[in-house]
């Protein structure tokens, strides 16, 4: 028992920082229907701003008042204004991204503000961290465990009475059963949902504020992952019980304890303890219910987001893109259709100039990379391609079905690892390797996909972020994978007499395997397969109803994926001859989906061109002071926030506006009016999409 | 109208019970139809006639009883798999897949139900369709007089035409049963009219067995053979359709007493 | 009609009789599938008005429209003598307009006294609180005997009470109810309606939706049939006397268009 109080009890200041995450987040996500990802960056900033300030001379209970009660609403509020008030009834993609990239960004850009990584351990806010005050029988309890248990109770206390003795304490659970139902009792359920921003906030900040003194220094990515301990703990809330994620989040931080002190010490008792957010994903997930089914009035919401899911999503050629009326493009076969004239389908079949531009761009930087350009650069280009894969399985996974995955970087560092060791072990070709790189990262993927994928949405991508962390700490340290830090070699291929050893030839070599990887999803896109994956999209319910094995036919998809993620890693580790841990740990497959939908998710040339700029920007970066080492982040991060007005990607909306004038353009010299493809037949009304016009039904 | 003679019950559903914490949605309810029958299923709000569909169709599990299809117990059998089996359906609330032109719709249809794997295929037609998935796809086209419009997005239809992609849609894979759920809601007599006309021509020239769950009772009238009425989770009366309709105590149900 | 308490002790515009919310050419859509096309009614002060109609003919869209709860198309909303098209849901409710929405209408998280006292404490301030839930209480006794339990435990027509004490003790303007007999055993029904014929006495006006056309007929003075979105007949229920069950199910009609 003694041992076990031995364990136990240094897990419960973390159990109380899980705690207060996880009831911060099932509280943003039951008022306001956002899953806030970017919880941890605000517990990060909270946290740094302590610290500065604590390190200015400022007195203690100062810090802890402006960085708990005034920065951490303060950047809760900011964030709901700016960005979640406007995405509410969004598609889970376009939920999830912004605060991907915010989780990302925000806390890059709080250490550029700051000016640097303040690298003193952080003090406890009250009392002396390291002295001992009193013993639990023979365990001793230190003041940061005193203070951090203390906090945790006032203000768990304070919510319960504010939950239950308060007004707007009710209001907010009325809020939390049916927003609209609230309304209707003549309470402005907008302004208590901000209250519960303002709340939860405060929350995530103390939670940073608390943790802060249990690391030697700050380091941003310690707060991911208490992020995603706090995730765990909400799932076991079942994202709807604040009762159940509090004791979640503390069973969760006394057991990672637990475990970690009764294992014996090595690579399996230091993973499972980081692995633990995993299982209970895994194992609670199955038990969230949807969160509209109790509210009874959500019949109210429009539908569905089936149209924004289409013009985000990849554009297959069963998928057609319609902007005003008018009509981009139709798959081919529609050209063989008897009732369907040739002449009629020209009017419809629009041909891109900006594809034609787009490979224009692409051969000569080919020619040039080829040719006059500098080794470094070409590198830099070769590290674009390798990447241009990578992205390619988040066009396939993402774009065409929806899904989102936040452990790619981990399928291509699997994929990286497998190859380099049978080459190193066994002799295998790296081509070959290459391949059963990304064998095994289909073979994993389908583990992986295989108790997730029921649950399309947010709870698919925390089950892989979990997976990410879970690979991070147990696969990819081992000496037979990954190696740790240290890493392992990767050889360059070469093919009986011919070696692509050099820069050129390799590039050449990348270059092909490009090629096959963007034919293969090409295959996909146009093909059966992408024509039932358009019409999951549309409509997974009437996608069944046709016939279609929906989950199969997701299980395959991410595999695909994972396979591409993996070939992708494979030709990057080739590349570089050598891939560590660092390469592809769980922060970097939050930072790709951000960049690549950014980009854009609609197209191959979007994987290529966010390969592109993707490590572009990397080296571009290399150049600055290293205060700005996270600019690149914070860019892409602050990129997401234009990305809910655009998901489509950057790279679509530039061609859409191109093709938008020159078809003005021509229809003005035509003499037509704009509506060059108005109604095919006169016998059809046209439903327009904004106006009210009472086009259906003639009589009455 | 009713050529059922001898053939045997395509769909059997036997003691159908449906119970959504402590209020029972479907008590006991048994329902057949004939290979080629047609048979319409109505009731007031909440009487369970969605239920009824979705524990059919495989979207809700029965509590208890037994649904059969063509002499094949199909409890618990996954939704797609019923649809291979041979069973169409559309919804009230219109489930179309948006961004795909009309063509499109039946195409993914009619490739779903062969539930084969295709990457040759793919290969060989570039994505497109067999010289026999596009013939079909035409003539269902031709059927519901939507040829013209083939190339066209569904969200630029209006409602009348969309309904008739559903159906369309359902068709394809030659079904053997058709379930529609309310098809003329949204819709303005003319369009239901057309429907009506096109179902019954779709029953002329395939012989499909239809279900309709559906409020108006005009269309029931002209497409139907045999009419349930389900009231409080239970069958009040099922038959012929206007005997069904003179019964005095569906009118007391279903109108109110009013007429 | 007295004038109620709290913050809507506004001047009363309207009197008995005359039109208390006016629907004028009102249009609604969920996305891009249209409900309502142009739909015109009016509810008189003091009066009980019943729309019916088949299903999927939009009462419900109607109820919602009112409430604030679905935006309208086009088309104006006047309640009280005020435009609220476009007015939040709130703002509306506070003018005091109820609604008894289809199925659940009350918190389940939430307690029975919970429940009352969200609206209360609201429309009444703090002090006003215990002497409402008592009059909530001693018109509906079974309410007081399951105050501390959860709403969510309720039989469905205890919770039909539930929302009607509220609205009978905040003396409302107007009340939507939707299919108040959804999922109710006819007897249950009945009581319900004895509740609701309270609700009307005390001087609140009724928009009533019903499918069970019977029901609503015999509290209402008007009646307002939809079919497929669009209003086809709205004066008093003399006027259609006989052709009801026709109208409702759509069959033609020669008085029709």
């Amino acid at each position: 028992m003694t041992q076990f109080l031995n364990y136990a009890v240094p897990g419960v200041p973390f159990g109380c920082v899980f705690a207060l995450m996880a009831v911060g987040l099932v509280l943003t996500y039951k008022a306001s229907g956002v899953f806030n990802l970017a919880f941890g960056a605000q517990a990060f900033v909270s946290a740094l701003a302590y610290v500065s300030l604590d390190q200015d001379g400022w007195p203690r209970w100062a810090s802890t008042v402006i960085a708990v009660l005034v920065i951490g609403p303060l950047v809760g509020v900011l964030l709901d204004r700016l960005l979640f008030r406007r995405i509410r009834t969004a598609s889970p993609l376009v939920k999830l991204v912004p605060s991907l990239g915010l989780l990302v960004a925000l806390p890059q850009l709080a250490i550029i503000i700051a000016g640097s990584e303040p690298s003193i351990p952080p003090p406890a806010i009250v009392g002396n961290a390291q002295r001992v005050y009193l013993h639990l029988g023979s365990v001793p309890l230190s003041g940061l465990e005193l203070s951090i248990s203390a906090a945790t109770v006032v203000v768990v206390a304070g919510l319960v009475v504010l939950f239950r003795f308060t007004p707007v304490g009710l209001e907010m659970r009325a809020v939390v059963e049916s927003p609209r139902m609230t309304e209707l009792a003549g309470v402005n359920a907008g302004r208590v949902s901000a209250f519960a921003w303002i709340l939860s906030s405060i929350m995530a900040a103390l939670a940073g504020v608390l943790l802060s003194p249990l690391y030697s220094q700050l380091d941003p990515q310690n707060f991911t992952v208490l992020l995603v301990w706090g995730v765990a703990g909400a799932v076991i809330g079942r994202f709807a019980s604040l009762p159940l994620a509090l004791v979640g989040g503390l069973a969760l931080g006394i057991a990672q304890q637990v475990v970690a002190g009764y294992m014996p010490a090595g690579v399996i008792a230091n993973g499972l303890r980081p692995s633990l957010p995993f299982v209970v994903l895994l194992v609670f997930l199955p038990l969230v219910r949807q969160r509209q089914v109790d509210d009874p009035l959500s019949s109210c919401d429009p539908p569905s987001s089936a149209s924004e899911a289409a013009t985000a999503g990849f554009r297959s050629a069963s998928t057609v893109a319609t902007s005003g009326g008018a009509v981009h493009s139709v798959g081919v076969w529609h050209q063989r259709l008897e009732g369907l004239p040739g002449s009629r389908m020209t009017g419809i079949l629009v041909r891109r100039p900006t594809a034609t531009f787009a490979w224009v761009v692409g051969g000569l930087a080919i020619l040039s990379a080829l040719t006059w350009v500098p080794p470094d650069w070409l590198l830099t280009m070769n590290q674009g391609v390798a990447f241009a894969i990578i992205f390619l399985s988040l066009t396939l996974l993402t774009g065409m079905t929806g899904q989102i995955s936040l452990c790619q970087a981990t399928f291509a560092g699997l994929g990286g690892f497998m190859a380099g060791q049978l080459a190193n072990h066994f002799g295998l070709p790296i081509v070959l390797g290459m391949v059963a790189g990304g064998l095994l990262a289909a073979g994993l993927g389908v583990l992986v996909a295989i108790p997730t994928l029921r649950l399309a949405g947010l709870p698919l991508a925390l089950a892989t972020l979990a997976f990410a962390l879970l690979a991070d700490n147990i696969l990819f340290p081992n000496s037979w994978i990954g190696n740790g830090a240290g890493g392992i070699t990767v050889p360059r291929p070469s093919a009986g007499p011919v070696s692509f050893a050099a820069a050129k030839p390799f590039f050449l070599l990348s270059l092909v395997i490009l090629g096959v990887c963007a034919g293969v999803v090409k295959l996909v896109g146009d093909g059966t397969m992408g024509r039932y994956l358009s019409a999951v999209r549309g409509s997974e319910l009437a996608a069944n109803a046709v016939g279609i094995d929906v989950y199969r036919l997701r299980v395959l998809v991410f595999a695909l994926s994972a396979a591409l993620a993996g070939v992708g890693g494979a030709l990057f580790g080739s590349l570089e001859g050598s891939l560590s841990a660092n390469d592809f740990g769980y922060q970097i497959s939050a930072v790709l989906l951000v960049v690549v939908a950014i980009v854009g998710l609609g197209s191959i040339a979007g994987a290529v061109v966010a390969g592109v700029v993707y490590t572009t920007l990397q080296v571009a970066v290399t150049s600055l002071p290293s205060r700005f080492a996270g600019l690149v982040a914070v860019l892409f991060g602050l990129a997401t926030l234009s990305y809910t007005r655009h998901p489509e990607g950057f790279l679509d909306f530039l061609s859409g506006r191109v093709q938008t004038a020159i078809a003005d353009r021509r229809s003005h010299r035509l003499g037509d009016g704009p509506a060059e493809h108005g109604p095919v037949d006169g016998g059809v009304g046209e439903r327009p999409a904004a106006a009210p016009d009472p086009v259906i039904g003639g009589a009455g | 109208m009713s050529d059922v003679g001898a053939t045997r019950p395509l769909l059997v559903a036997d003691g159908i019970t449906k119970q959504f914490g402590g209020i029972t949605a479907l008590d006991h309810v048994d329902m057949e139809v004939a290979a080629g029958e047609a048979v319409g299923v109505v009731g007031p709000n909440g009487a369970g006639k969605t239920t009824l569909f979705n524990c059919l169709f495989g979207l809700e599990d029965p509590d208890e009883g037994t649904v059969v299809f063509d002499g094949k117990r199909i409890n618990r059998m996954p939704v797609w798999k019923r649809s291979r089996l041979g069973i169409g359906r559309t919804f009230q609330r219109m489930e179309l897949f948006e961004g795909m032109t009309v063509a499109d719709h039946l195409l993914v249809a009619e490739q779903a139900a062969s539930g084969t794997v295709r990457v040759w295929r793919d290969f060989v037609h570039r994505g497109g369709p067999t010289p026999a998935e596009l013939h079909h796809v035409e003539e269902v086209l031709g059927l519901l007089g939507l040829s013209d419009l083939a190339g066209r997005p569904v969200d630029t239809l209006d409602l009348g035409h969309a309904r008739l992609v559903e159906l369309g849609r359902a068709m394809m894979g030659t079904p053997r049963l058709l379930m529609l759920d309310e098809p003329s809601s949204g819709l303005d007599s003319d369009d239901t009219a057309r429907l009506a006309r096109i179902l019954g021509e779709t029953r002329r020239t395939t012989g499909v067995a239809v279900v309709l769950v559906e409020h108006d009772l005009a269309l029931v009238e002209s497409t139907v053979d045999r009419l349930y009425v389900l009231n409080f989770g239970k069958v009040l009366a099922s038959g012929a359709v206007d005997d069904v309709l003179a019964d005095p105590e569906v009118r007391r149900a279903y109108l109110g007493s009013t007429a | 009609m007295t004038a109620t308490a709290g913050d809507r002790a506004t001047v009363e515009a309207v009197g008995e009789g005359q039109p208390l919310l006016e629907l004028r050419d009102v249009g609604a859509s969920y996305g891009p599938y249209e409900a309502l096309f142009g739909v015109s009614l009016t509810v008189r002060a003091g009066r009980a008005l019943a729309l019916v109609g088949a299903n999927g003919a939009g009462k419900s869209t109607v109820a919602r429209v009112v409430s604030g709860l679905v935006p309208t198309t086009r088309g104006t909303i006047r309640f009280d003598g005020r435009d609220i098209t476009g007015r939040p849901a709130y703002e509306i409710a506070r003018m005091g307009l109820s609604q008894l929405t289809e199925g659940r209408s009350v918190f389940a998280s939430l307690t029975v006294e919970e429940n009352l006292t969200l609206s209360f404490r609201r429309a009444l301030g703090r002090r006003g609180v215990p002497d409402a839930l008592a009059r909530a209480y001693a018109a509906f006794p079974r309410l007081g005997e399951r105050r501390t339990q959860s709403a969510g435990t309720l039989s469905g027509g205890e919770q039909r009470m539930l929302a009607l004490a509220r609205v009978l003790v905040l003396k409302q303007r107007l009340l939507v109810v939707d299919e108040l007999s959804f999922g109710l055993a006819p007897v249950v029904v009945d009581e319900v309606y004895t509740a609701l014929e309270r609700v009307l006495a005390s001087g609140t006006s009724l928009l009533l939706i019903e499918q069970h056309v019977d029901r609503a007929l015999v509290l209402a003075d008007d009646v307002a049939v939809l079919s497929k979105g669009r209003v086809v007949y709205d004066g008093p229920v003399a006027g259609v006397e006989g052709r009801l069950g026709d109208l409702v199910l759509g069959r033609p009609d020669p008085g029709e268009g």
